[in-house]
């Protein structure tokens, strides 16, 4: 059965599971029924993913998902990536660097020589900035922020590129459910290093209230961490090695973003961002 | 923390199997029973504890509960806690974006007596008239409009009739005016020709010799006229009695009296 | 697939992983903070020499050296007078509608009025910047085929002749701006929780322009607008269609009451889109203030 599949498979999806185990077609069960697109697209093949389990160490391939190619092959623009990643990090900063300027030293309201007579240079106050200890000209203020909104379209191709490279590179994995059998950490530690799937995961569900288990098993494991999937975002995505989807978060991910790529109103979305205003 | 709890929980649980199965002293049993009792009550306490701390951990979402409603599309505030959550216009609202979710009852959509009366009031004010009125309002005002128009046009058609007219009483009005002025010239130099005569062409015309004979000479001229418009007057009133008195042959009374006047 | 787009995706196989350390913007996409110093943006730092540019003590905006500024120069001119305060139709040109038709941006087989305009996203209107509505302009009037049920605000002749010539029907009404409020962001007024409110009549110095027959106005009689329809056929010099044997009669001859909004939709009724349901007033009172 794997070779037929194999034959209609694209090449590049099917390199990460030749381990050099040949898998007799016995051990794959099509437990799961197929994902296919609601809206497939016209002009690229859609991707495809095996449906994995957590239920135990070892992998077990549940069945064959397809993926949205406009969202999980797209260009990988490492430039958008960047220019999110820097949007993240700075849209909330706020630097509480001060400086005084030659009003708020204390002192130097007198004229501290008389302007004629002297020979000296003429001077009004000694907190000019010519003068040691006098003010900064043009120093930081605080408090500063740095907020700016990067564009709409930019944001949704940096999602669609950094899922595109995780899915490229092997660091994409899909998910049943997040359910594990026991509340242990090294449970989880020995899954991901048997599955080789990279020091830091993140997990991604369609809820925000994750199950008993996972939680208490990630608790304490600071390189495992559980997100729900309005959180999504560049950074979580290049700052943990592997990501794991829940097949309802993926379900969830292609509707939100097929839905800002095709529609047909982005004024309100393109205006620019009023603080004030949804 | 968890692992010592852990381990406490494996002492208990082989505790309690000992204390199942050892021997059938009442007292030690007893005992052990009390001891179980208490142990797992502390047990509990810890559990339940820990059941609690994972159940808040379980939201991974990071979020304010009023921002999580938000994003689920469900009323963000249940219970009003603030001043402008009871207002009609948050009620309306709340209502209008959550529906029967939001547990308000719709019948506060609609306006309620005051604002019906403040309406009512306010439309009475700002659209006083009916259509009907309006339309023949415009209509009317429409209409006086190019009467006045029409008024204005007709006048001005009037006076362009008389208007050849008063062309031709300007220009005799201006040849009169230049006759006039000619003649009185032609009299001064008349007048002046006739003083020079008297006195020799070698004198100054401005000289006040010359001005006195010529004020003479002029006086005596307009005496002159005078004399002859009054000849004149009265050649007409004359003419005009011999013709009243050709007509009216019949009454001779009138006639009399008017002669009597004249003499 | 684009070719680039594979070959990207087939090297970032190869390569290390992609992580926050190894990525940077496109090299020459941004440009530094340019400091002013020495010859080019330093010196003078484009302040020029001396005089109030240089010692920061401008003159006032608009000021001219002592000359007559331009603000000054020219006086009041009667004939603009209150021009701010005057209604505004903003054009829409046949040639557009019939684009919108012929995109099927607009649905023909129902009427068509000022919501659905609006509902293309082609074509905004701001009620509070004085703008009252659609004034239907004749650029595109020769090519004009669609046989619409329209309801403008404002058209002229050649237009309600263009629209009468393609078998149509054409309307012109007036909104209040509360109602064009309602109109313009129909979600956000049903998510208000109000009642559709009933729409107003015209002013008194547009009363004349929708009660006309000429103008195909809401207010104006009927029997007088099918004259007029006649009228308009022979100074145009078209044949005028039977709308009676057409097979969307009911469909063209569909109005809103003086006091209507929306289609199908009367005032009063509370629209809730959440629960997708319609209340209807019961209290006499209210049925009688919204039925007046």
């Amino acid at each position: 059965m794997l070779r037929s599949v194999s034959s209609k498979l694209n090449t590049f999806t099917l390199k990460r599971y030749s381990t050099g185990k040949t898998l007799v077609s016995n051990e794959i069960q099509a437990i799961v029924e197929p994902r296919k697109l609601d809206f497939p697209s016209k002009y690229q093949t859609p991707r495809q993913v095996w449906l994995e389990s957590l239920d135990t160490i070892d992998e077990r391939k549940l069945g064959l998902l397809e993926l949205h190619p406009e969202i999980f092959a797209t260009n990988p623009r490492i430039d958008i990536i960047h220019q999110n990643i820097t949007w993240q990090k700075l849209y909330r900063y706020v630097s509480y660097a001060h400086t005084k300027s030659r009003f708020e030293v204390r002192g130097g309201g007198k004229k501290p020589w008389q302007q004629k007579g002297l020979g000296r240079a003429r001077h009004g106050s000694i907190r000019s900035p010519l003068f040691k200890g006098g003010g900064v000209i043009h120093g930081p203020k605080s408090p500063t922020p740095h907020f700016y909104m990067l564009p709409f379209y930019s944001r949704v191709k940096g999602l669609t590129s950094a899922l595109s490279v995780k899915l490229a590179q092997d660091d994409l994995h899909v998910v049943d459910s997040l359910e594990i059998p026991t509340e242990e950490s090294s449970y989880l530690e020995e899954l991901v290093k048997s599955r080789l799937w990279g020091p830091s995961v993140l997990f991604v569900d369609s809820t925000d209230v994750m199950p008993r288990n996972i939680t208490a098993a990630t608790d304490l494991v600071r390189h495992f961490n559980l997100m729900p999937v309005y959180g999504l975002n560049v950074y979580s995505m290049l700052k943990h090695d592997t990501l794991v989807l829940t097949r309802s978060a993926v379900d969830i991910i292609e509707e939100k973003i097929l839905y800002h790529l095709n529609r047909n109103d982005t004024r309100n979305v393109l205006a620019k961002y009023k603080v004030d205003q949804v | 923390m968890i692992r010592r709890d852990f381990f406490k929980r494996i002492l208990l649980i082989q505790r309690n199997v000992s204390a199942r199965y050892s021997s059938s002293d009442l007292n030690q049993i007893n005992i052990q029973k009390l001891e179980a009792e208490q142990s797992t009550e502390v047990v509990d306490e810890a559990l339940q504890q820990r059941e609690a701390e994972l159940e808040q951990k379980r939201n991974k979402s990071r979020l304010k509960d009023n921002h999580r409603r938000i994003l689920n599309d469900e009323d963000p505030f249940p219970e009003p806690e603030l001043w402008y959550q009871g207002t009609l216009k948050y009620v309306r609202r709340s209502y209008g974006r959550y529906g029967a979710s939001s547990g308000i009852d719709p019948a506060y959509c609609w306006p309620i007596k005051q604002e019906l009366m403040d309406a009512i009031e306010y439309e009475q004010i700002k659209y006083p008239y009916t259509i009907g009125e309006m339309a023949e309002k415009a209509k009317l005002k429409r209409a006086e409009k190019e009467q006045s128009i029409m008024n204005r046009q007709r006048d001005i058609s009037k006076k362009l009739e008389k208007l050849e007219q008063w062309k031709l009483e300007l220009q005799q009005k201006i040849i009169k005016k230049e006759t006039e002025a000619n003649e009185a010239k032609a009299r001064r130099e008349r007048l002046i020709e006739e003083v020079r005569r008297h006195f020799g062409y070698a004198v100054d015309p401005k000289d006040e010799k010359f001005k006195e004979l010529l004020e003479k000479r002029e006086k005596e001229q307009r005496k002159e006229m005078k004399e002859a418009r009054k000849k004149a007057k009265e050649e007409r009133a004359t003419k005009k009695l011999l013709q009243s008195t050709k007509t009216n042959v019949k009454q001779e009374e009138p006639d009399d009296t008017k002669q009597e006047k004249l003499e | 697939m684009s070719k680039n787009t594979e070959k990207a995706l087939n090297i970032l196989r190869a390569l290390p992983r992609v992580c926050l350390a190894n990525i940077r913007d496109n090299p020459g996409s941004r440009l530094g903070p340019k400091r002013g110093r020495a010859q080019h943006g330093g010196d003078k730092h484009g302040a020029g020499n001396k005089g109030s540019g240089q010692r920061q003590n401008y003159m006032r905006l608009g000021y001219e050296t002592g000359n007559n500024p331009f603000y000054l120069r020219f006086p009041q001119e009667n004939y603009y007078k209150g021009h701010h305060l005057k209604r505004q139709y903003p054009p829409l040109s046949m040639l557009e509608l019939q684009k919108l038709i012929d995109t099927n941006r607009i649905d023909v087989s129902k009427p068509i009025d000022l919501v659905s305009i609006l509902n293309t996203g082609l074509y905004r209107l701001f009620p509070d910047q004085h703008q009252f509505g659609v004034n239907l302009t004749d650029e595109g009037a020769d090519i004009f085929c669609a046989k619409i049920n329209l309801e403008v605000q404002w058209a002229s002749e050649i237009v309600i002749a263009a629209v009468e010539k393609a078998g149509g029907v054409i309307t012109t009404a007036y909104y209040d701006p509360y109602s064009l409020q309602a109109m313009v962001n129909t979600t956000k007024f049903f998510q208000r929780g109000v009642p559709i409110p009933r729409r107003m009549i015209p002013p008194p110095d547009a009363i004349e322009y929708y009660t006309d027959p000429a103008k195909r106005g809401y207010l104006a009689d009927p029997e007088k607008v099918s004259e007029e329809r006649l009228v308009l056929a022979q100074k145009y010099g078209y044949n005028l269609p039977k709308i009676e044997n057409d097979s969307e009669y009911d469909m063209l001859t569909e109005r809103k009451d003086p006091r209507q909004i929306f289609y199908g939709l009367h005032p009063g009724w509370v629209v809730n889109l959440r629960d997708k349901i319609i209340l209807k007033p019961k209290d006499e009172e209210l049925l009688e203030y919204y039925a007046s």
